[in-house]
């Protein structure tokens, strides 16, 4: 259809005269086919080889090895399994209870909106780092309520994005012209408020994969991550604070690997933006 | 050309870069402006109207490419100045406002203080002389109790006074030339009459020359003594105003015409449209931009573009029809 | 010209509750305080006067596209000033809508076969039926079928506007709201739409009410002409009498603002100049609306507001001092 092809070709522009833009692209694609295909290649990430713990890089290890000797360049790579995957589930609940929340509020407004507004409220006014501890002590450490706690913690800003976005949708004249038809509420809020708040949509998305990542880091930091001996980003920049002195390498490639990966999914974001708002461009008629 | 001109274009050139892809916006438009006459640009949106009078401003955005014979104004060349002395011409010299009031002031400034920043930095007089200044400059465009409208803020005013403070803060430097985009667009037409009243008022008291960008041309046939106008980034037609309302040569300006009702149509007469769209910029048309829409096109007026024709010392038109050929 | 009776209010008002700080009392935008008026069938009742004035908000109220705040509304002679969505619905394809801006009126989003199913799949039209339909509609707005596949981005502003009629047209409505359809095209746009219109009326025998603050345009179009002043209906009468005619003085005023296009006639026409300021529609004077710019009010203005009265044969005015000013 006529309409893709224009967006796509925005996309393929904005690409081919952004070099940040290919960057970001070449490199998630990179370290998503590494973490998703590193499960193939006969390497343990937790083979212990204490002999070899805490080695310098060298040809064997290209990155040394840890304080129990396993191969650091490995224990990262897996580690970034765990990371992506908080960071797009996380990202994905966030955005799902943000949205839903902010366009029922903003579409129905009156006392609905004031009363998830206020939960919005509640829930900012809570330092999140207290809750996060609180839960982090209630549940089962691991996976999974590391994710739910952070997307049960960060959707409020997208919340409020979304909901100012929809108030100024629903005055546009489709809508209105939509409602005065007859349109049921659901309908008109799905196919008419949606898609038009979908860039920012988008650009909050990869913000919060980005934020995921960084909180995920933070908990690990402090040690309320993922358990032993699995690891993360943001375990392995953790335990490699006790040995910064010995081997400051281990706290440079997870520091990286998470400084890259954040800036390429804002990057992302942009880009996709460009897909999504179908731009006037100076050459068209503008009448 | 005299030398009493107070602007002078000549084949003025603007091209949009974007996405790959060139917008010729102006196309070869030349025009001058003589001292103390109001000229009114007149065209559809698209047209050039605005990015001419920019281009001439030095206010177009980066990827605007902007050539030309020559820009003079009152005899200086404009064209190869840098950006700083450019910034010294504008205000001093001529000046622009647009047709939203209401962006163009800063919301959390007084009106006053928003004057006299212009004052001050376009002359040499104290904080107090620029203040009684601001004060006066009120009184000139009409404003009420100027001493208390100066302690207010922009949101305090209506769009009509706005669009007074505007004009005000543009007259304040006694610019040689003032140039007026839509002035009057936004505004509703009691009011509108009030601010073209205004314009025709300060021409007669200061001398500026005005050039005024409208789409209506019963806002030019009001206020303007000559007339210039465009189509598809080009000059179609130009002349006092009376040739160009009792005496139009170009068919564009013709159907123009036609297509606003007037108050002498009769009961069950059409109003005469122009079919069809405007040309796209960016392949324009070798020929006459118009030709697609034109009744009298023929096939040399789509492959070749004319030349102007002069009819009279003031008044010319783009086009193969008339020539003595 | 019939003179059956397609669309009546009484006393009609629409205001709009504005919140205050800290939760003060609640203020009202009165954008149509109390207007009486009738719409005949067949005919194009223009409805002129400056923004803000209560013009578009009029007529979607007619349209029951707002709820009525106070007064009588009727369709056909049946009262819906206060039916239900249900009771509605069947007035709604009666009753349809062209707005000023075509660039707010189309969801971006859609394709035009999109855009202009949304309505013939409320009506309940089989799926089977709508393509001809479409291509119908868009048929008589002067667009080729192969649009339906394309998006409002591909389109010019008059284009954008034959889709919003050819959507208004598409539920085969008795009447249509134009809110501003020209406002935003350019001249020679214009006429083409208005041309449109009227052959649309002739063809489908519509009954419009076409707002517009182009009185020169609504002149040409209108059989009838409303002339509104801060939510209130000022003068209603046929539209050459009008302009040959105008009896109230914000009438007299507005007609001697419109800049004509010709410069002789221009410069030698005497303008009535108003004073001051249109208020704003939360602060409306007492009396009549008008008064603070009238140069002929009275005591009686400021205490009073005057209603509609017959002054010449279906020529109404709202003013007290009709007979004297003129």
């Amino acid at each position: 259809m006529k309409k893709k092809n224009r967006r796509l070709e925005n996309v393929k522009y904005e690409f081919k005269h952004n070099r940040q833009a290919i960057f970001a692209a070449v490199y998630l694609i990179v370290i998503i086919c590494i973490s998703l295909f590193i499960v193939f290649v006969n390497v343990d990430p937790d083979a212990i080889d204490v002999a070899h713990k805490l080695q310098a890089p060298s040809g064997a290890h290209w990155f040394g090895t840890d304080e129990l000797g396993r191969d650091y360049l490995v224990r990262v790579l897996y580690g970034g399994r765990v990371s992506l995957l908080v960071g797009v589930l996380a990202m994905l609940t966030s955005i799902v209870i943000g949205v839903a929340v902010g366009t029922i509020s903003g579409y129905f407004g009156g006392i609905i909106d004031s009363l998830l507004m206020r939960l919005v409220d509640v829930f900012s006014a809570v330092p999140w780092i207290i809750m996060v501890t609180v839960f982090g002590l209630l549940f089962k450490k691991g996976l999974l309520s590391i994710i739910i706690v952070i997307g049960l913690f960060s959707w409020m800003e997208i919340a409020r994005l979304v909901r100012s976005e929809v108030l100024s949708a629903k005055e546009r004249e489709y809508v209105q012209y939509a409602r005065f038809i007859g349109v049921n509420p659901f309908e008109v809020m799905l196919k008419h408020v949606l898609p038009s708040v979908f860039p920012t949509i988008i650009t909050a998305a990869t913000a919060a994969i980005a934020s995921a990542i960084m909180t995920e880091s933070a908990l690990s930091f402090l040690g309320l991550g993922v358990a032993a001996p699995m690891s993360s980003w943001g375990s392995l920049l953790q335990s490699s604070q006790q040995y910064l002195q010995k081997a400051p390498y281990m706290a440079v490639l997870p520091g990286i690997l998470i400084i890259l990966t954040v800036y390429s999914f804002n990057k992302l974001g942009d880009v996709l933006r460009v897909f999504v708002e179908p731009k006037i461009t100076a050459g068209e008629k503008n009448e | 050309m005299n030398n009493k001109n107070v602007l002078e274009v000549e084949n003025l050139r603007t091209v949009f870069k974007s996405r790959g892809q060139e917008v010729q916006a102006v196309r070869g438009v030349s025009l001058s402006v003589g001292a103390g006459e109001i000229v009114g640009i007149v065209g559809e949106s698209g047209s050039g109207k605005s990015v001419t009078m920019k281009a001439v401003m030095g206010i177009l955005p980066e990827n605007a490419e902007v050539s030309s014979d020559a820009v003079r104004l009152n005899g200086t060349e404009l064209s190869g100045l840098s950006e700083d002395e450019y910034r010294k011409m504008r205000g001093k010299e001529m000046t622009m406002i647009f047709q939203d009031p209401m962006t163009a002031l800063n919301p959390l400034v007084k009106i006053g203080r928003q004057l006299e920043e212009v004052i001050l930095r376009h002359s040499t007089c104290t904080k107090t002389e620029a203040k009684e200044k601001a004060v006066e400059m009120l009184k000139k465009v009409g404003i009420p109790m100027p001493e208390q409208r100066v302690k207010q803020y922009p949101h305090e005013f209506s769009g009509g006074m706005r669009q007074r403070v505007l004009i005000a803060m543009a007259l304040a430097c006694e610019p040689k030339l003032l140039i007026a985009d839509e002035p009057t667009t936004a505004l509703d037409v009691t009011i509108q009459a009030q601010t073209l009243d205004l314009l025709k008022e300060l021409e007669k008291e200061y001398h500026t020359s005005i050039v005024l960008i409208t789409h209506d041309m019963g806002v030019v046939a009001t206020v303007c003594s000559r007339i210039a106008i465009m189509y598809g980034g080009l000059i179609m037609e130009s002349g006092t105003s009376e040739e160009i309302f009792y005496d139009p040569k170009h068919p564009y300006t013709k159907a123009l015409l036609r297509a606003i009702p007037s108050l002498e149509l009769k009961e069950g007469e059409r109003l005469q449209s122009i079919a069809g769209l405007p040309p796209s910029l960016i392949n324009p048309p070798d020929g006459c931009p118009f030709a697609e829409r034109c009744e009298y096109a023929t096939e040399r007026c789509r492959a070749e573009m004319p030349q102007y024709q002069q009819f009279s010392e003031t008044h010319r038109a783009m086009c193969f029809l008339n020539t003595q050929e | 010209m019939s003179q059956e009776i397609l669309i009546s209010t009484s006393e009609l008002k629409k205001y709009f509750p504005v919140k205050t700080f800290l939760g003060g009392k609640t203020k009202y935008v009165k954008a149509v305080d109390g207007v009486t008026m009738d719409i005949r069938k067949g005919e194009t009742f223009g409805l002129v006067g400056e923004s803000g004035c209560g013009k578009s908000t009029l007529g979607r109220t007619m349209i029951r596209m707002y709820d009525v705040t106070d007064g009588i509304l009727t369709y056909k002679g049946k009262d819906i000033t206060n039916a239900k969505p249900a009771e509605l619905k069947e007035f709604q394809n009666k009753m349809q809508i062209i707005f000023q801006d075509p660039y707010s009126a189309l969801n971006p989003f859609w394709n035009v076969e999109e855009i202009l199913n949304e309505p013939l799949k409320q009506i309940g039209m089989p799926e089977a039926e709508r393509k001809d339909r479409m291509e119908y509609l868009l048929n008589k707005v002067g667009m080729k079928s192969d649009d339906l596949i394309k998006f409002p981005y591909e389109f010019s502003g008059g284009q954008r506007q034959r889709i919003g009629i050819a959507r208004a047209l598409s539920v085969n409505p008795e009447f249509i709201m134009c809110d501003e359809p020209i406002a935003a095209l350019d001249v020679s746009i214009q006429a083409q739409v208005v041309n449109m219109l009227e052959d649309l009326q002739n063809e489908f025998g519509l009954t419009y009410l076409f707002a517009a603050h182009d009185l020169s345009m609504v002149r040409y179009i209108s059989t009838r002409i409303g002339v509104m002043y801060l939510g209130n209906l000022v003068e209603i009468t046929e539209s050459n009498e009008l302009y040959d005619n105008p009896l109230h003085p914000y009438t007299q005023a507005l007609l001697s603002a419109i800049p004509i296009a010709d410069p002789k006639r221009a410069r030698a026409r005497e303008r009535i100049k108003l004073t001051g300021e249109l208020p704003s529609p939360m602060n409306v004077p007492e009396g009549c609306h008008f008064a603070p710019r009238c140069p002929y009010a009275t005591e009686q203005c400021r205490a009073d507001g005057p209603k509609l009265r017959e002054i010449g044969r279906s020529h109404f005015v709202a003013c007290h001092h009709v007979e004297e000013i003129n």
